[in-house]
């Protein structure tokens, strides 16, 4: 598990934390792909705005998810993201960037408790 | 067969985006809420998803059905949309017949069903063009689903 300060991105929400713990990234704008292929405690970053991400981070129990390259989400994309305690964010990062930044910025997590509720042991 | 233990219905719309994928997750709330495992309950909500999110963009809306039996729970996805003309074609990864509105966002990869065949022990569909299409899903529950 690993950890890492969110600060090149923005909260899309006031109560989303500033740091997030993590298992790695999956960057994809196919929906259908993410389900496929996105494991649990992941970070997604996307391009889409739409609701439906938050729909795909609850089914596959995401760390966290970025709306990279600038991209503002749906005022409902937020309001889904509180209510389903999903972290989301934003950035004005390139995605490519952003995953750059992501591996060379992630710190080894001591504790195990996140978000998204994962477990070392699962 | 013997009665289900537990019916649920819930109807989905029609290119209805703002909402779409509201029965998957209803219905994967009502499961953990059940106390039902973890692992059956993401197989079954992916397979919820998916079968929604095609009646959504295909399917002219319709409904999604849960029953919980002894041995497995059965998820029925029920339209009355144009139906499938070519199911193994359907079937396969990558084809898919949406929009390019619908691709610009983030649907229409072709991977909904295979996803669904992967999460599921059962899958049947039964469609004829022109008269729907009725997508059912088996999980079965093994001793300690609950
Ligand atoms: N309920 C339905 N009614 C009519 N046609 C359907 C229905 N479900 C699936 N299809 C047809 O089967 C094709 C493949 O479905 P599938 O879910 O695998 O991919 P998709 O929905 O096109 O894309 P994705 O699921 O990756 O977003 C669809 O493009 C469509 O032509
Ligand atoms: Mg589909």
């Amino acid at each position: 598990m690993k950890k890492l300060d969110m600060s090149p991105t923005a909260p899309a929400s006031a109560n989303t934390a500033k740091e997030v713990c993590f298992r790695g990234c999956i960057v994809c704008d196919i929906l259908s792909y993410a389900i496929a292929h996105a494991e649990k405690g992941q970070i997604w970053i996307t391009h889409h705005t739409h609701p439906n991400i938050i729909a795909v981070a609850v089914l596959k129990e995401l760390a966290a998810v970025i709306v990279a390259g600038g991209r503002k989400p749906d005022p409902e994309t937020i309001r889904r993201a509180e209510e389903e305690e999903i972290p989301l964010y934003v950035t004005s990062y390139q995605a490519y960037d952003l995953a750059k930044w992501i591996a060379s910025h992630d710190k080894e997590a001591d504790d195990m408790i996140t978000a998204a509720g994962v477990s070392e042991n699962e | 067969m013997s009665a289900p233990l537990c019916k649920k219905e819930f109807f989905v719309q029609e290119f209805d985006f703002e909402h779409a994928g509201k029965a998957a997750s209803d219905m994967r709330k009502l499961l953990m809420d059940y106390g039902f495992d973890q692992q059956i309950v993401r197989r079954l909500a992916i397979a919820a998803y998916e079968a929604e999110m095609n009646m959504v963009i295909h399917g002219f809306g319709g409904t999604l059905i849960m029953e919980i039996n002894f041995e497995y729970i059965e998820l029925v996805a029920k339209d009355n949309g144009p139906g499938i003309s070519d199911l193994k074609l359907a079937m396969q990864e990558g084809f898919s017949t949406a929009s390019d509105e619908i691709r610009e966002i983030g649907f229409g990869a072709g991977m909904g069903l295979p996803n669904i065949k992967r999460c599921v022990n059962f899958l049947g569909i039964e469609t004829k063009p022109g008269q729907g299409t009725v997508v059912t899903m088996r999980v079965d529950l093994g001793p300690d689903a609950i």
